[in-house]
Parts: structure tokens; sequence; C-alpha cells
């Protein structure tokens, strides 16, 4: 894969527009609208890189790759100091980490891990669809979620009108362009198209033009989110993760992308204000690294990594995990961190949460009630 | 149907071409030969291809990571550089800007569609460098060629080409029993290695039976078995690139059950192992589901999203009548489009509608056409990006598909408002790329759309009240009659 193109710095913002226009207002006051972020992480996140355990035996693995400076969450975890938002929001109960988790995917393909991680499923290209559009089709939710990209991600196909949004350089027509071009479609027999004209021209004018920087997406994203007509679901693409050369430690590679991370929590956190507190963010990744460092001061591509967590919906600050140790013998085939824990239960449940979902439901509608495990009461505040 | 017909199968025509007499006739005539690339300067062949392909991968893994293990910026220039040597930086515009120029200037528009279409059946999606390096020419030299020859033979090219066998990761398919497999499993410090059921699996799904067959998890099992050993050959300079050469070292044994028929061992002499593929691929590309399911996808690519059995049965019977002979396929697809085309209005994915647009309104975007531009070992410039630039915007960069599968030909697939936002914008775009010596004035548009379309009142009208001369073009391009064809 290309890990070399940073896709959201490219570009320019042009438009943005919303869906869910039909949700009465005051439905809103009394019941809040909960959202869920998703991050993609693509490359595969090196779990221990971003959440580094307190363990000696590290140093034996990956001498090269020692964090300095890292940020304490408890004596057996710390975190990347880059996930300065991350911290921060820790010591408010408001971050959290699941950790030597991953989808039950051992191969170590990039291709087929990331359509792993995106259908749920357990063989690559099975299926068709992701495992948030089908979730979301579950809980009824059409026109709740905003992909920032430009083709829809797999991850959200499954439920009808997805809205997605993603920078360009190029400018729209003048508006009066696009009105003569929707009123064309007037006595069009069942065209789709004139819907989403008018959609495109109901765009709030606040929301065209503005820079190009995931920093602007991002802060973008957390006035969407807070509108309560806006959507409930959103989905971030970063790539960049598979640092096989030069990984780094404090600072390069690896650094930097968690920084994207830590930049898109704390543009939502600060942007959404009491909104926040009714969202849920959740980091996804096809696989995690190997523990030992490779040739060139990087690291292959492994098995489990660790999901980073924000938001108000989570239950407290905590590592969850059923950690398996880094000795040998522990080790997935001698050399990657166990994954003990399938990501696709606390997906599930991170579902359950957020759209008031029995967990059973989704498990049966979006995982085809293979063996996954409610942590809906452990992880989340429901 | 006359005028619309020549969008529907091609790209319309251009305000100096005539409207052909019988455009049935005129569409048909075209599947018999292979039409030239016009691109005059020399193209690179696969070959040539790969081996840069295997240059890459190599000095990238093997010596940049090694030499700049401890300085990342030196490493990030370096490679940047050995980016811009080796062309994957340029390859992939130059494909383009290839395809592109056929597409626009030959004389067999209707051929250029259905090598499209090919390239979209027998995908190979973003995965390593593979559009950066190879996926343009595999169409060229794997899919084009065999257009003319039956589909069975247009199958068996694909799959053991080295741009699907890497696409698919077959090199990793090795049969546990096999020599190899034995050897690499009895060495406790080895990744054990077996099956890998990715190539089979899609071979059975997308490129032959596909999932009405009904086949089942021991068929795909069993397919895998069969191709086992079909395989780059690997070398430590050239990595992955080097070339496909059956190794009967990799080879799992039979008998297989396909589909319930048998295919045993006792069939092949040693020299002809490698000729299993062979033989179960003549039984796929001739089953009676890939028939339907091939047929089907034509219907759905050319005709409408949800195609009928009148639309497909014909395609189906003239394969049967000519043995997949691809010509007869092809012309009888043709007749389908003629016959029932005109009852429906096929959206049009986004290169395509670029293409249309391009065609009728004879935009000038594609540097140095048709005298062409070669790689000359340096990264490419903003012209001769300009035709991967625009699919990338308008959401349709060609060789970048995410999955097997391809781009799917299904109209909700496409009706994104970011999807439709990049065609308002592209469209406002066009009047930086029209030709200088036409004058682009209301006479002009009516010329094209009177040529082009059946039924054009409409559009006129719609034209008549776009006076602003920029405009013209965001509404012509995105007007009911040109967004379907």
């Amino acid at each position: 894969m290309n890990c070399t193109r940073r896709s959201f710095l490219k570009g320019s913002l042009a438009t943005i527009f919303f869906s869910n226009f039909n949700v009465p207002l005051y439905g809103s006051i009394i019941n809040p609208k909960k959202n869920i972020v998703i991050i993609s992480l693509r490359g595969g996140m090196d779990g221990l890189t971003a959440v580094p355990v307190n363990d000696n035996l590290i140093s034996h693995y990956r001498s090269d790759l020692i964090l300095n400076h890292k940020l304490k969450l408890n004596p057996d975890f710390s975190l990347h100091p880059k996930l300065k938002t991350l911290h921060t929001l820790w010591s408010e109960n408001l971050a959290a980490v699941v950790h030597a988790t991953n989808m039950p995917y051992t191969e170590r393909s990039h291709f087929d891990g990331q359509n792993i991680m995106e259908t749920g499923a357990l063989k690559a290209y099975t299926e068709k669809t992701g495992w948030l559009g089908r979730g979301m089709k579950s809980a009824g939710l059409y026109g709740s979620s905003l992909a920032l990209s430009l083709p829809m991600p797999l991850l959200l196909r499954g439920v009808e009108k997805n809205n997605n949004y993603y920078p360009t350089w190029m400018h729209l027509p003048k508006r009066e362009v696009i009105e003569r071009i929707t009123r064309a479609y007037d006595g069009v027999e069942q065209d789709k198209l004139q819907e989403v004209y008018n959609v495109i021209m109901n765009r709030p004018l606040t929301m065209q033009g503005g820079d190009e920087t995931l920093d602007s997406l991002s802060k973008r994203t957390a006035q969407i989110l807070k509108d309560p007509l806006g959507p409930k679901v959103a989905v971030f693409d970063l790539e960049g993760f598979d640092t096989h050369t030069a990984q780094g430690t404090v600072n390069g590679e690896h650094a930097e992308n968690l920084q994207d991370v830590d930049l898109i929590i704390k543009n939502l956190h600060a942007g959404m204000g009491s909104d926040f507190d009714n969202t849920l963010i959740l980091t996804l990744t096809e696989f995690g690294r190997t523990v030992e460092q490779n040739g060139g001061n990087g690291t292959e591509h492994g098995y489990g990594s660790a999901i980073l967590m924000a938001g108000g919906l989570l239950k407290k600050s905590q590592v969850f995990s059923d950690w398996p140790g880094l000795k040998k013998g522990n080790l997935f085939q001698g050399r990657d961190l166990l994954s003990t824990i399938d990501s696709r239960s606390v997906y599930a449940s991170a579902m359950s949460a957020v759209f008031d979902v029995e967990f059973d439901r989704i498990k049966n509608d979006v995982f085809w009630n293979e063996d996954i495990k409610d942590f809906s009461n452990l992880l989340f505040r429901v | 149907m006359k005028r619309d017909y020549l969008r529907k199968v091609a790209f319309g025509i251009s305000v100096d071409e005539d409207v052909p007499s019988d455009p049935l006739v005129w569409a048909q005539n075209q599947f018999d030969v292979v039409p030239d690339f016009i691109w005059e300067k020399k193209l690179p062949t696969l070959d040539e291809q790969r081996d840069r392909y295997g240059h890459w991968v190599y000095q990238d893994r093997e010596v940049l990571r090694e030499k700049h293990k401890n300085d990342r910026l030196a490493y990030e220039k370096e490679k940047d550089h050995l980016r811009n040597i080796t062309g994957e930086r340029f390859f992939e515009s130059l494909e383009l800007s290839v395809r592109h120029t056929n597409a626009l200037a030959s004389h067999s528009p209707a051929f250029e569609r259905m090598w499209h279409f090919w390239g979209n059946f027998f995908a190979i999606s973003e995965k390593d460098f593979l559009a950066s390096f190879s996926t343009g020419v595999y169409q060229r030299e794997i899919i084009r060629p065999n257009m003319v020859n039956t589909f069975e033979e247009l199958v068996y090219a694909v799959t053991t080409s080295w741009c699907m066998l890497h696409h698919l990761d077959n090199a990793e398919n090795i049969g546990p029993n096999s020599k190899e497999g034995v050897r690499k499993n009895s060495d406790n410090d080895k990744q054990k290695v077996g099956l890998n059921e990715n190539h089979a699996r899609e071979l059975l799904e997308l490129h032959t039976l596909s999932p009405d067959a009904n086949y089942t998890q021991e068929d795909v099992v069993e397919m895998a078995k069969v191709m086992t050993g079909w395989r780059h050959f690997w070398s430590k300079k050239k990595l992955e690139a080097g070339p496909i050469k059956f190794q009967p070292e990799y080879h799992e044994q039979g008998p297989y059950k396909i589909l319930g028929k048998v295919y045993d061992i006792k069939d092949f002499n040693t020299v002809n192992k490698g000729k299993e593929l062979k033989v179960v691929i003549k039984d796929l590309a001739n089953h009676p589901s890939t028939q339907r399911h091939v047929a089907k996808k034509l219907c759905q690519h050319f005709v409408c999203d949800e195609p009928t059995d009148e639309m497909i049965i014909p395609i189906v019977n003239a394969w049967k009548k000519n043995d997949g002979n691809l010509v007869e396929i092809h012309k009888a697809t043709m007749r389908t489009v003629f016959q029932y085309g005109s009852n429906y209005r096929k959206f049009s994915m986004p290169e395509l509608w670029l293409l249309q647009n391009a065609k009728m309104l004879g935009l000038l975007y594609i540097y140095m056409s048709p005298q062409g531009f070669e790689f000359k070992g340096s990264k490419p410039s903003r012209s001769h990006e300009l035709v991967k630039d625009i699919l990338w915007e308008i959401g349709h960069p060609i060789y970048r598909a995410k999955q097997p599968n391809g781009y799917i030909d299904l109209e909700d697939e496409w009706l994104s408002p970011e999807l439709i936002i990049r065609r308002l914008a592209a469209a406002r775009r066009f009047v930086n790329i029209t030709n200088p010596n036409v004058n682009y004035d209301q006479e002009y548009f009516e010329n094209v759309i009177i040529k082009n379309f059946d039924h054009p009142d409409k559009l006129l009208k719609l034209m008549k009240e776009s006076t602003f001369y920029a405009d013209r073009f965001a509404v012509f391009a995105n007007s009911p009659e040109v967004m379907r064809a």
C-alpha cells in the first residue's frame, strides 16, 4: 500500500453538508444525540508504541524503539508522548484503551487485513458490507453517517443514504447554476440525482471553503456532530502506520501518525463542548506489529494491537486487557503480541451502547452470531 | 434509436463526425480485430514494468531501509529520488493517457469501451505498487489481445499473469504436501505454509462462476490446490517481481474434485502438471453459470442495473453457438443494447462521463496526445498527470479499485453527494481544457446535441437558458441527458 500519501493534507475544503434533516429538534433535546467516531489507522498500528507496557523485556526486543517521556496511565501501561490529549482526557475518565486486541486475523496482509477490519468477517472478501453499515442498518439509522473520504468506505456500506465529504481544491459552480441543473430534473422519472443536488444545495454556506488540513477537517467534523440534526456516525481514514523502517520513538513516523489521531480527538473534544459527553471515539486497525524490531529499526506486520478510545460515553479510564505477556512463549508464533480480545466484541459493544440497540441484536445482525462478548457494561456508559 | 446508441456503446461523437447510417453495424464492425494504439511513442512492456517494479521494491526494501535506518529524512529523500528514477510516479499517468487517447481518437470507440469493461471485470485492485507500474500494461498486454479470442483463453491469460497472481497472493498458496510445503513445515523456526485461497476464491466468484453456481468452500479449497505452483520466480534481487513459472515443487497433487467433477492426476503426466489449471479453467469458463454471470455483467454495464433475461439470454446463446468466442459475444452485446437500450437510462460511472464529455465537447487534457510522451527517468510534470488528476478528483482512479471486484457498475454506488459535487466542480473546470480553435457558442452546443441525442429538445432548451459562457459546461455535463446514457 502507498503509505507516503497523507490524504488529509491534500486539497482544500470546498463543501460540506448535513444529513438527517428530518429529525425534529425537540426530539434531540429530550434524547441527546449520541455519536460514534471511528478512526481507521491503515498500515497496522503498533500497539506497543501507542500504549507501551511497563515490562523490561521490551528493551530486549526493541532496543532502538524505546520511548522516553512516556505518559503514565497506571503502573502497567503508559501512552506515547504524542498522545497528550488522550492523556489529559484519561484523568477526566474520558479516555480508555483496549489492549492486546485485534480482529481474528493472523495472516499479516494489509490487503486482506483491511478488508477484514472493515467487514468484520473471518475471511477477506467474503462480505461486501461493513460492520458499521450493518450496525446502522440494524439500528434503523439511515442517512446518519458522514465519511471523511471520497469513496464511501467499505466500513459504512450496507446501509442506505450515507454521506461523505472530502476536501478538494476544486470549486462548485455558482448556486444558480446548480439550481438550473436541479430544475432540469423536474419531471425526469424516478431520478435520484435531483435529491442529491438538493442535498448539495442545502449545505449551510458556513461549511464551504476553509483550508485543507486534518486540523481543519476535524474541527469541522466537531461542528457537524454537534448539530442535533447532523450525522451520528463519522469515519476518519488515516494512513501511514506501516512503519517497516526508521519507525522512530518519541519522534518519527509512527509518532507523527499518533499525533494525527490525538489531533482529531483534541479537536472533537474542544469543538463539541458538552456534546463530547455523548460521543464515543474508537480507533480501528488491521493488525499490530512485531514485538521485535527488524533490521531497519522498524517493525513487521503482526497480530495484536490496541484500540484507543475517548469520549463521554466511556464508563471510566482503564486499560481493558487480558494481557498475554511478552515472553517468547507468550507471543503469537513467537513474534507478535497475542490478541486475547476479539476486537469485534469491542465494536459490537460500542454500537450497542451508542445506537441503544441490544447487544444480542448487533451480534446477530452484524456479526452472524459469532462468538463475541458483550463488554457494554464494562467499557461504556449504557 | 440511433444517436443515443452512440453514447450507450461508445462515447458519443464529436461535432466533426457524421452519425453512422447503421449504428448497430457500425458498432459490431469494431470487434473483429484488435485496434492499434494511436500513441506514437514507444510503450513499455509488461516484462519491463515487472523489472522496474522489482528494482523499486528491492532498492527500497533491501537497500535504503538498511542504509538509512537511523535517519528517516535521508531515507525519505532517497526514496523520493528512487520513485522518480524508477517511474513509480510516472507510469500510471502514462497508461491513463494512452487509454484516454484511444478512447477519444480511435475509429473503434466501442471496442475501447469493451476494453474498459474487461479491465474492470478482471480488476487489479490497489495493492502494493501494481497501479504505479503494471496495471495499465496488464490491460494492454493481457486483456486487450485476448478480446478476439475465447473467454476461456482470456481467463487463462489473466489467471496466469504475474499481475493477477501477485494481486491475489497466489505465491503464498503452497501445497502442504508438496516438496517445498513439507520442507518448510518441517523447519520449526519457519512460519508454516499452506493453501491460500484468495486467488482461487476470486477466480470462482468474480472471474468465472459467480456465487449463483452454488459452489462450496470445499470447491474453493480444491481450486486452490489446482492453483498451487503458479507463482513468480523468486530471486534475491528481484524479489516478488520475477517472471511467472509453474513450479511443481510447490504443487499439491490431485485428484481434485470441483463442482462434483473429479480431475485425476493420472490424466496429467509430469511434464503437463501445470496444465491442470488449463483443463479446470476450460470447464469453469464454459460453465452455464459463468456464461450467465458474464452476460449479466455486460448488460449491467451497457443497459441497466437490473438486466432481464431477454437481454441476457441472446448473449448466452451467442456464447454457446460460438464456443465462447468473444468477438461474437461482443457483437451480441451490441445487439442487445440496440434492442433494449432505449428503454433505460444507464448512469455513467465517472470516467465514462468524463470521456463522453471530452468526446462531445472536444476537450483537450491529454498531454502531447496523440504523439505521446515517454518515460525519461524523471518525475512527471503536472501536464503529464492531468488525466490521472481529473480521474482522482472525480473519484474514479481506474487502477486503484479498493477491492478485486473492481468498480461496481450500479448507480447507488455513485450517487453519494461528494461524488456528485466532484462532477459539478470538475465540469466547471472544463472551460480550462477546451479546444482553443473552437468557439463554444450556442450553435456549437446545438450541433453537438443534435448529433448525440435522439430527443434533444429539453437539453437544447436548457443550454439556451445558459447564456453565461463558463456555466455552459457545468450545465451540459450535469444535465439528466449527459449524466446517464
